[in-house]
C-alpha cells in the first residue's frame, strides 16, 4: 500500500513538472518516460498507477502556463489560456488558478470515479464487438475528425490525407513495401511514438526555445484562493456541462481532447448570452477545465477497452502499457480487476494529490514556470530522442524523428491540423486491415443480420451529417 | 539564430555521446518489440544468464521489417563485439528460406537452441473437416497454413489477408474464427481450460523436433496428434506431395529453431555457453525456467550444433522450392524469392 502511494506521489511530481512546463502535456511526459519504463518490468501494476498518476498530474498542473504565460500547458488547455491570462494580468491569477483547479479536480474525480467504476462493463461489450463492429467503431473516430477543422476545411483535408500517406507506410497484405524508401525499418510503419514527437513535441519546443515568454506575477493569498472556489460554487453547472462533454468526447475513440475543450467554452459563452468573454470572465476558466479532467479519465474507455486511443497520449499510453504486458483491447485484460485498480488509483489518487500540491505548493511550481526555455527546451528534446531511440537503437529512429519533426515544424507553420493529422496516421491501418478481414468473412447479407453493426453505420452517417453542419455554421 | 543552433547542436552531441557511453557488459538482441513472446523469453533468459555470467547482460530489443532490422543490425553492427548475443525465433527461420535476406544462419556459431511445439484447437462445434477454415496471414504461421492445406486442401481455406497472430486471437476469442494456434505455454493459460469444459478440441501439433528422428510426440500432450498423424487418421495413408514436402521444411525450421541464441565467429561463445551449462544444472534456475518457459529442452553447444546441421539437412532444392513456390502463389507473399547457396544439395 505504501509502495502504491509512493509510486502514485512519483508519477504526480513527474507528471506534474511536465504539466506545468508550457506545451510539454501528457504525451511529452510518456514520450520521455520511455526510458524507465523497465523499471516497472517487475511491477507492472504499479506502472500502471504510475503513468495514470502522470496523466492525472499533467492533466491538472497545465493549467499553471496557460493563466501565467498565456500558453497552453498543452493543447487541451488551449482555451483556458483565452480567459484566464486576461484575469492574471488583472492581477487575479490565483483566482484563475483557484477555480480552475477546483473545477478540474472535482470533475476528474466525479467523472473518473465514473469511468472507472463502469469500465470492465465496458469490456464485456468487447465480446459482442466482432470484426465488422471494429471496422465501423474506426470507421465513426474518423469521421469525428471533422469536428476538428471547423473553419479550415481545406487544411484539414489535407491533414487528414497527409496522416494517411504517413499511416499507408508499411507493408500491404501480400508483403510488398509500400512508401519505405528500400529500408527494412519501414517496413512495420513509422512508430506511433516518433511521429507523435516529431509533430507535437518538437515543434512546441521548438518555438518556446526561440520565442519570449512572461510570467504574470501570482498573489497567493488565501482570500484569491478562498474566491477561486466560490466561483466554481457559483458557475458549478457550466463546471458539470463541461464535464459532461468531457466524459462524452473522451469516450469516442479517436476524438482528440481539445475538441471538448472548446465545446465546453462553447457551451458556457452560450450559458451566458450577455457576458463578454475572452476579457476575464471566470466562468471562461471554469467550464473549459471541467471538461478537461473528465476527458482525459474518459479517454481510458476507448483505449482500454478496445484498443483505440482517443488521444495522441493515449496512443502513446497504449504502446507502454502493452510493453509491460498489458495487451489493451484484448479480451484478458477485461478480467484483469487488478489492473481496473491500479489504473483507477494512479487517476483519482494522482488527481487528489495533483489538486492539493497546486494550492500548497503554488510557489515552487512558479519557479518552474520561470526557468528559461532556453535550458528546458533542449533537455526535453534530448529526453524525447532518447525515447526514441530506444525503439530500434539505430539511427533510423534518429532519422525518422528528424523527417517528422520537419512535418511537425511545416505543419505549424502551415497551419495544418496536427491532432487530425496523427488521429488519420493511427486510424489508417487500422480500417485498412480490419476491411480487409471484414471482407473476406463477411457478406453484404451477413452483415445485415448484425444490429450493433448497423447502429454503428447510423451513428457514423449521423456524426458526419452533424460533422458537416458544424464544420458550416 | 546561429548561437541557438549551436546551442541545439552542443546538446544533441551530448546525447550520441550518451548513447555511445551506454555500453553493455553482454548485449543480448532480439528483434521483436517488447511484450512479444520472444521478447518476455529473452528478459527471462537474460535476467537468470546474467547471475551465472557475473555480468550484466542488457536486453535490445531491435523493432522493424518483421525482425529483419534486427538480424541486419547484429549481422553489421556488432560483427566485431565478442559479446553480442543474437536472439532469434521461428518466424526468422522461415523468413530465412522465403525470402532474400542480408543475413544468414551460417554466417554465426549457435550457442543455445530451444525446439518448441506450437498446438492449433479448433471450436468444438466446427465441422474442421467440412465447413470452411478461415486462416490469418501472420508471418509465424506458414506451418499451420501448409499443415492445414495439407489437410483440408487450399480451396477450402479462407486465407484472412492483414491479420496478424494477435488479430487471429482476438477472432478466436470473440467467435469470427474458429481455430486458434498458440504455443504450449499460453495453450495452457488460455485454452486448455476450454478443452476441459468441452468447447474447444485440441486438433493437432506439429510434434517435439528432435535431431535424429525429426517431429516425435510431444510428451506434454501425449494424446494430441501430429500433423502428419492426424492426416493419416483421416486418410488412411502417408502424406506426399509438393505441400507436404514444404510443410516438414516450413514446421522444422519454425519449431526446430523456436528460440535460438547465436554470436558471431570469434565471439565469447565458450564463456556464454559454459554460463548456460551451469545454469540448466542448477536445480532451481532449470525450475525456474521450465516454470516461465515451459518444459521444453535446450541443447547448448555442440549440442546446438547438431541441432542446426540437422536442420540444414532438410533443406533440399525440392523442398525449398516447393516452399517458396506456395509462399509466392498459394500465399501471395511478394517477397518469396527462390535463393540459391542454402540448400543441402
Amino acid at each position: 500500500m505504501i509502495e502504491l502511494f509512493i509510486i502514485v506521489l512519483a508519477g504526480v511530481l513527474y507528471g506534474l513538472v511536465f504539466g506545468v512546463i508550457p506545451t510539454a502535456g501528457p504525451t511529452t511526459a510518456l514520450l520521455v518516460s520511455y526510458s524507465f519504463i523497465p523499471f516497472f518490468y517487475s511491477e507492472p501494476y504499479l506502472g500502471v498507477a504510475f503513468y495514470t498518476a502522470v496523466i492525472a498530474a499533467c492533466t491538472t498542473g497545465d493549467t499553471w502556463s496557460s493563466i501565467l504565460l498565456g500558453i497552453p500547458g498543452s493543447s487541451s488547455s488551449a482555451a483556458t489560456v483565452l480567459d484566464g491570462y486576461p484575469l492574471a494580468k488583472k492581477g487575479k491569477a490565483t483566482y484563475a488558478l483557484s477555480a480552475a483547479f477546483t473545477s478540474s479536480t472535482i470533475n476528474g474525480l466525479f467523472f473518473g470515479g465514473l469511468v472507472f467504476l463502469l469500465m470492465p462493463l465496458y469490456g464485456k461489450l468487447l465480446l459482442i464487438f466482432g470484426i465488422p463492429e471494429l471496422l465501423m467503431l474506426n470507421i465513426l473516430a474518423l469521421s469525428a475528425v471533422i469536428f476538428l477543422v471547423k473553419g479550415r476545411i481545406i487544411l484539414g483535408i489535407v491533414s487528414v490525407l497527409i496522416g494517411f500517406i504517413l499511416g499507408y507506410v508499411g507493408i500491404d497484405e501480400n508483403n510488398a513495401p509500400r512508401l519505405t524508401f528500400g529500408t527494412e525499418y519501414l517496413k512495420d510503419g513509422i512508430p506511433i511514438i516518433i511521429l507523435a514527437s516529431g509533430l507535437f513535441a518538437v515543434p512546441e519546443l521548438f518555438e518556446m526555445f526561440m520565442g519570449e515568454t512572461r510570467l504574470q506575477k501570482l498573489d497567493n493569498s488565501w482570500k484569491q484562493i478562498q474566491l477561486g472556489v466560490l466561483a466554481w460554487k457559483k458557475y458549478w453547472r457550466v463546471s458539470m456541462r463541461g464535464g459532461l462533454i468531457g466524459a462524452f468526447v473522451g469516450a469516442i475513440p479517436g476524438v482528440h481532447g481539445v475538441v471538448a475543450d472548446w465545446l465546453a467554452y462553447t457551451q458556457t459563452q452560450a450559458s451566458y448570452p450577455k457576458r463578454k468573454f475572452s476579457v476575464g470572465n471566470i466562468a471562461g476558466v471554469v467550464g473549459p477545465e471541467g471538461a478537461n479532467n473528465a476527458v482525459h479519465a474518459a479517454s481510458f474507455v476507448p483505449t482500454v477497452v478496445f484498443g483505440i486511443p482517443g488521444t495522441p497520449f493515449a496512443a502513446v499510453i497504449l504502446s507502454i502499457f502493452f510493453l509491460l504486458q498489458f495487451d489493451l483491447g484484448s479480451v484478458s485484460i477485461q478480467s484483469d480487476t487488478s489492473f481496473y485498480k491500479y489504473l483507477a488509483t494512479g487517476f483519482l489518487g494522482g488527481t487528489v494529490l495533483v489538486g492539493l500540491f497546486c494550492v500548497l505548493l503554488s510557489k515552487p511550481i512558479t519557479v518552474l514556470l520561470k526557468i528559461p526555455a532556453k535550458i528546458y527546451a533542449p533537455l526535453i528534446l534530448v529526453l524525447i530522442t532518447w525515447a526514441c531511440y530506444q525503439i530500434s537503437h539505430t539511427y533510423y529512429d534518429i532519422a525518422t524523428l528528424a523527417v517528422c519533426s520537419a512535418i511537425g515544424l511545416l505543419s505549424k507553420r502551415f497551419e495544418l491540423n496536427r491532432p487530425a493529422m496523427l488521429l488519420a496516421f493511427i486510424l489508417f491501418s487500422k480500417i485498412e486491415a480490419l476491411t480487409i478481414q471484414t471482407v473476406s468473412l463477411y457478406n453484404m447479407f451477413s452483415l445485415m443480420e448484425r444490429p450493433i453493426f448497423i447502429i454503428l453505420l447510423f451513428l457514423t452517417l449521423t456524426i458526419a451529417f452533424a460533422g458537416v453542419k458544424y464544420v458550416r455554421k | 539564430m546561429e548561437e541557438n543552433v549551436k546551442y541545439i547542436l552542443a546538446i544533441l552531441t551530448s546525447f550520441f555521446v550518451m548513447t555511445g557511453a551506454a555500453m553493455a557488459d553482454y548485449r543480448l538482441v532480439v528483434p521483436s518489440p517488447k511484450g512479444t513472446g520472444t521478447a518476455i523469453w529473452a528478459d527471462v533468459i537474460a535476467a537468470e544468464l546474467e547471475k551465472y555470467l557475473g555480468e550484466r547482460v542488457i536486453v535490445e530489443n531491435i523493432k522493424g521489417g518483421k525482425g529483419n532490422v534486427g538480424l541486419e543490425t547484429f549481422n553489421s553492427k556488432y560483427k566485431d563485439d565478442p559479446k553480442t548475443i543474437l536472439l532469434a525465433h521461428g518466424g526468422n527461420a522461415n523468413a530465412w528460406l522465403i525470402e532474400d535476406v542480408n543475413w544468414s544462419f551460417k554466417d554465426w556459431e549457435p550457442v543455445l537452441v530451444q525446439p518448441y511445439n506450437i498446438t492449433t484447437t479448433v471450436a468444438s462445434d466446427f465441422d474442421w473437416q467440412n465447413e470452411r477454415l478461415d486462416l490469418a496471414d501472420c508471418s509465424g504461421c506458414v506451418p499451420e497454413t501448409l499443415a492445414w492445406t495439407m489437410i483440408k486442401g487450399w480451396d477450402n481455406i479462407n486465407f484472412v489477408r492483414k491479420m496478424s497472430a494477435g488479430d487471429a486471437k482476438q477472432a478466436w476469442l470473440r467467435g469470427d474464427f474458429n481455430y486458434i494456434r498458440e504455443p504450449a505455454s499460453r495453450h495452457i493459460k488460455n485454452t486448455v481450460p476450454m478443452v476441459d469444459e468441452g468447447n474447444a478440441l485440441r486438433l493437432f501439433n506439429h510434434g517435439m523436433f528432435t535431431p535424429e528422428n525429426g517431429f516425435v510426440q510431444d510428451y506434454n500432450w501425449p494424446d494430441t496428434p501430429t500433423a502428419v498423424e492426424l492426416y493419416k487418421q483421416t486418410y488412411g495413408k502417408e502424406p506426399k506431395g509438393p505441400v507436404y514436402e514444404a510443410y516438414i521444411l516450413s514446421a522444422v525450421w519454425r519449431d526446430g529453431l523456436q528460440k535460438g541464441l547465436f554470436m558471431h565467429p570469434g565471439a565469447n561463445t565458450a564463456e556464454v555457453i559454459d554460463a548456460f551449462e551451469r545454469m540448466i544444472a542448477n536445480d532451481e534456475s532449470r525450475a525456474y525456467l521450465i516454470s516461465k518457459l515451459g518444459d521444453y529442452p535446450m541443447y547448448f553447444g555442440k549440442d546446438s550444433e547438431i541441432i542446426m546441421d540437422s536442420l540444414y539437412s532438410y533443406v533440399t532444392k525440392e523442398r525449398l522450392r516447393y516452399l517458396v513456390d506456395f509462399a509466392a502463389n498459394n500465399m501471395e507473399w511478394s517477397t518469396a524469392t527462390y535463393v540459391e547457396g542454402k540448400t543441402i544439395d
